[in-house]
């Protein structure tokens, strides 16, 4: 346990937090993990300050747990392990550091949230490849670190996108920069000289950025991060395609972005899309739901500085093309939801309260990569499970977004249920842990595990099990950094 | 339009191969890859559908003389248009079309096989192309009691087919048809001894005049029995009803539904209940020309742009089978209680065909043979009971592929399993 006085050596002891009501709500979060309470939480502002308590947790082997984003957490990444860890939460920590127009890149500081990024960016022509409305509190270091699916496939060429580079202090207390950051020369010196941490790769074959994203900070803690950035649009022209048949709708998807014809691109089952847009609850959630077809396909085609009207007519006709050809009809509305009116909400963050949150006050993510030929089989076996168990299928958002360049497409359940109901919050627990294993038999490939799931994926690879065993014993071998989490 | 329309589409060809195979995207399983017989049975180019635009430049260009071996490669095709679709999910090109026009210019030529001359004389003096019949043509529809459509008004008619009306064991199949619509309180007719071939069969085996006499007179007789709607349990028939006799502008605003969508309908609407359990699992065979031939046809005049890329003038939408008749059937059988539809690996726009198509189970009976094995094959595959179509021809090739070499596999019309469903008086 460190004790106080050396941590206000550090960060001030107004910095500090010891108090009962904090640290409960620091002990639990909406996932299913147990409630572990910290011994205390820490605010840090600079990376020095960081250096410091990951040092002075060495010492004294205090277990460190790394937070970015503000509540309400879903994942149970952010509750302790074990009894007694310090809270390192860096949401102060909101410095923009650079934005770059020519090269578009951003640096900023894991404190940073989209509504505070979006605007920073903007005034640069830039914008984010956003994941799909984030909640207000989210870091979006924390999501770039997380993986969280993008909604853009187009502008995604790799699955660690758009994460560029990142300086991270591992569990030695070593500093490290990843990607073209790691040098030679300081930021300054790179900037000098025209360098702009774009490129993830690196420093030479060895890509670490690989082994902190995902890692839910169990290797060490990110002290700011550079994501790439797209060109605003001059003129955007969303469409809708409703259906309930997704395996046509994922044809057309197919198609949409084969020929990269579409920048925003993802499907919506009626639950989920109802719930994003429905203002009025439950009145206008329900009339919504019941009103749009099983399937929503949303996608936006965009111009930009030169011969935007020219090259959006143009892609307009080709996009028509091709929904003649898949047998579908792309539309501006469906009813009462306009295509523009999505296209707006899935350029920010969500409005309070969360959209996941409005139904019923609470929800669990299940979520996994595969291919498009795959989804319809996971969505019957979701369904079977769910119908097993007493889980109303009509009540299940599912949210599907194609990602690196549609070569695959991250498939997510949304199990809404009520916090305070007792039967419903067990059903779902058990839902969400007895239906991976079917799952994973059809083809989920479940690459970034949280909470009580982890450990029926992750032990199925003894061999990968190992080798992250290995690097964490390098990274971080007095095992100070998040214990308890993934296989550590 | 003659085979010189088709030069640039025949010179599109890249080799590619793409029209041998399920495309990749649509891929399945690998050991049900191939989506052309004719290729997977012989397994040389020429016999692809890239490999026959090849043929056709050089029948054009001249370079190619009629012999033996040109006929052969001609005649070994069922004209199932699995090439062309496969071929157009990602080009602009026909490819069945130029195929077709093929086999018409060896007719023009006079080159053709003595088999099908023999077939296409007894649709002249018989007007079926079943040579050698010696049942009456409406002999099927003995006892049902339906109006005679040269005789009385019906509002509907139904057009049971060459392939139904000379083989007994069909004629069930039909009588099932008609006493459903019946029961749903449809006003429906048939033309019974007056019926003649539609004709479709004739034009994909070449035969364009002989065709269009069939269609003209076909027309002509319904026409004047002032019906609007005709039905077809085959299709062979919908295909020629609906497509080619709409390509040549026969058709008019005579309505063409195949049986199963006339069915899925009056289901829908509740004019047919299936109430009895018929406990059986069954797979769907898509027939070729009810499927991703039964698109309606696509009315389009203009011309290329001249130009390194081919594109027309005005643009010009390709027929791709996307709006193939595929979902009716299954509607109908999965309204059936108690029965069980399992999918094969191919199907809808890529569904392997049943093998008796294009005047091949007359010209290569063997090849017919093959190619409906390979099909029963993947159908037990599923572990179904009973593989299930819509058209006659497909169950004919069915049942004599498996009673040639034996199957537990029953071979069903949609139809015949509706009818077990359903008790007297509807529901």
């Amino acid at each position: 346990m460190i004790a106080e006085d050396k941590l206000a050596a550090i960060v001030s002891a107004g910095n500090i937090n010891r108090e009962r009501a904090t640290l409960e709500e620091f002990s639990r979060d909406m996932s299913f993990v147990n409630a572990v309470k910290p011994g205390c939480i820490v605010k840090p502002k600079t990376m020095a300050d960081i250096e410091a308590i990951v040092k002075l947790a060495n010492e004294t082997l205090t277990p460190l747990v790394p937070v970015s984003s503000g509540p309400p957490h879903f994942r149970g990444d952010t509750v302790p392990g074990i009894g007694g860890a310090v809270i390192v939460d860096l949401s102060g920590m909101k410095k923009i550091i650079r934005v770059d127009r020519t090269n578009r890149v951003a640096m900023f500081e894991p404190g940073v949230t989209f509504d505070e990024l979006i605007p920073a960016v903007a005034r640069e022509g830039l914008r984010l490849n956003m994941p799909l409305l984030p909640r207000r509190l989210k870091s979006v270091t924390g999501s770039l670190l997380e993986r969280e699916p993008v909604v853009m496939p187009k502008y995604h060429w790799d699955i660690g996108d758009p994460l560029a580079c990142v300086e991270v202090i591992f569990g030695t207390g070593d500093m490290f920069r990843t990607g073209a950051a790691a040098g030679p020369g300081t930021l300054e010196e790179q900037w000098t000289a025209g360098g702009a941490q774009k490129e993830a790769a690196g420093p030479s074959a060895f890509s670490l950025y690989r082994i902190i994203q995902g890692a839910q900070g169990t290797m060490g803690i990110v002290t700011w991060a550079s994501a790439r950035c797209e060109l605003i649009p001059g003129l955007e022209e969303p469409f809708l395609i409703g259906s309930s048949k997704l395996d046509t709708i994922l044809e057309m998807v197919h198609w949409l972005i084969r020929l990269r014809l579409v920048n925003e691109c993802f499907v919506l089952n009626n639950a989920n899309l109802a719930a994003i847009i429905a203002k009025r609850w439950p009145g206008d959630y329900r009339e919504l739901k019941d009103a749009l077809p099983p399937w929503i396909l949303f996608f936006n085609i965009a111009g930009y500085e030169y011969l935007a009207e020219e090259r959006v007519s143009g892609q307009i006709v080709d996009m028509t093309e091709i929904a003649q050809r898949v047998g579908l009809e792309p539309v501006q509305a469906i009813g009462e939801v306009s295509a523009s009116e999505l296209l707006k909400a899935a350029q920010r963050p969500s409005g309070e309260p969360y959209w996941k949150l409005r139904h019923k006050g609470a929800c669990h993510d299940i979520f996994f990569l595969t291919i498009y030929d795959n989804l319809p089989g996971l969505v019957d076996t979701m369904f079977d499970e769910a119908k097993a168990i007493g889980y109303p299928t009509s009540e299940m958002g599912i949210y599907l977004q194609p990602i690196v360049q549609g070569t695959n497409c991250h498939g997510e359940f949304n199990l809404f249920y009520d916090p305070g109901n007792r039967s419903e919050s067990a059903r779902v627990k058990e839902l969400s842990e007895r239906v991976i294993t079917s799952l994973m038999a059809k083809g989920a490939f479940f690459s970034r595990p949280y909470g009580t799931s982890t450990g029926s994926i992750i032990n199925r690879d003894a061999a990968t099990v190992a080798a992250l065993k290995k690097v964490k014993s390098v990274l971080d071998p007095s095992n100070i950094m998040n214990p308890g989490k993934l296989c550590f | 339009m003659a085979l010189e329309d088709y030069r640039s589409d025949m010179e599109m060809c890249c080799r590619c191969s793409i029209c041998k195979f399920v495309p990749l995207e649509k891929l399945k399983e690998k050991q049900h890859s191939y989506v052309c017989p004719s290729i997977a049975r012989y397994n040389y180019h020429t016999y692809s559908g890239g490999g026959r635009m090849g043929m056709g430049i050089a029948m054009l260009e001249k370079e190619l003389e009629y012999d033996e071996k040109l006929l052969e490669v001609v005649y070994n095709c069922q004209m199932c248009g699995a090439c062309d679709i496969s071929c157009k999910y990602a080009m602009d090109m026909e490819v069945l079309e130029p195929i077709n026009e093929i086999r018409i210019k060896c007719v023009e030529d006079g080159h053709t096989l003595p088999v099908l001359d023999s077939v296409i004389n007894s649709l002249r003096t018989q007007g079926t192309m079943i040579a050698g019949s010696k049942a009456r043509r409406g002999e099927w529809a003995a006892g049902l009691e339906v109006k005679d459509i040269t005789k009385q008004q019906a509002k509907v008619i139904y057009h049971a087919g060459c392939r139904v009306c000379y083989d007994k064991d069909m004629w069930k199949v039909a009588k099932d048809a008609v006493k459903l619509l019946k029961v749903a309180g449809i006003d429906i007719g048939i033309a019974g001894e007056s019926e003649t071939c539609c004709g479709g069969r004739a034009y994909q085996m070449g035969y364009e005049v002989d065709f269009l006499n069939q269609a003209k007179k076909n027309m002509e007789m319904i026409k004047k029995s002032g019906a609007e709607i005709l039905v077809t349990g085959c299709a062979d028939c919908y295909y020629a009803f609906k497509v080619l006799y709409d390509k040549f502008d026969l058709k008019g605003n005579l309505e063409v539904l195949h049986i199963t969508e006339y069915l899925a309908r009056l289901i829908e609407e509740g004019r047919l209940k299936p109430t009895r359990k018929v406990n059986v699992k069954v797979t769907y065979h898509d027939p070729c020309h009810l499927g991703r031939l039964g698109e309606p046809y696509l009315h389009w005049e203009g011309k290329p742009v001249p130009g390194h890329i081919r594109i027309f003038d005005p643009p010009k939408e390709f027929r791709r089978g996307t709006y193939g008749v595929y979902e009716p059937p299954r509607d109908v059988l999965k309204s059936i209680p108690g029965l069980k539809l399992i999918e094969m690996d191919r199907i809808k726009e890529y569904a392997w065909c049943c093998g008796a198509g294009g005047g091949i189970k007359e010209t290569n009976p063997e090849f017919a043979g093959w190619t409906a094995r390979e099909r029963i094959d993947e159908a037990e595959s599923t572990g179904a009971e009973a593989i299930v179509t819509a058209c006659p021809g497909c169950e004919q090739n069915f049942r004599d592929a498996i009673k040639e070499n034996g199957s537990g596999l029953k071979v069903y019309d949609v139809v015949e399993l509706l009818a077990k469903a359903i008790e007297k008086g509807g529901h």
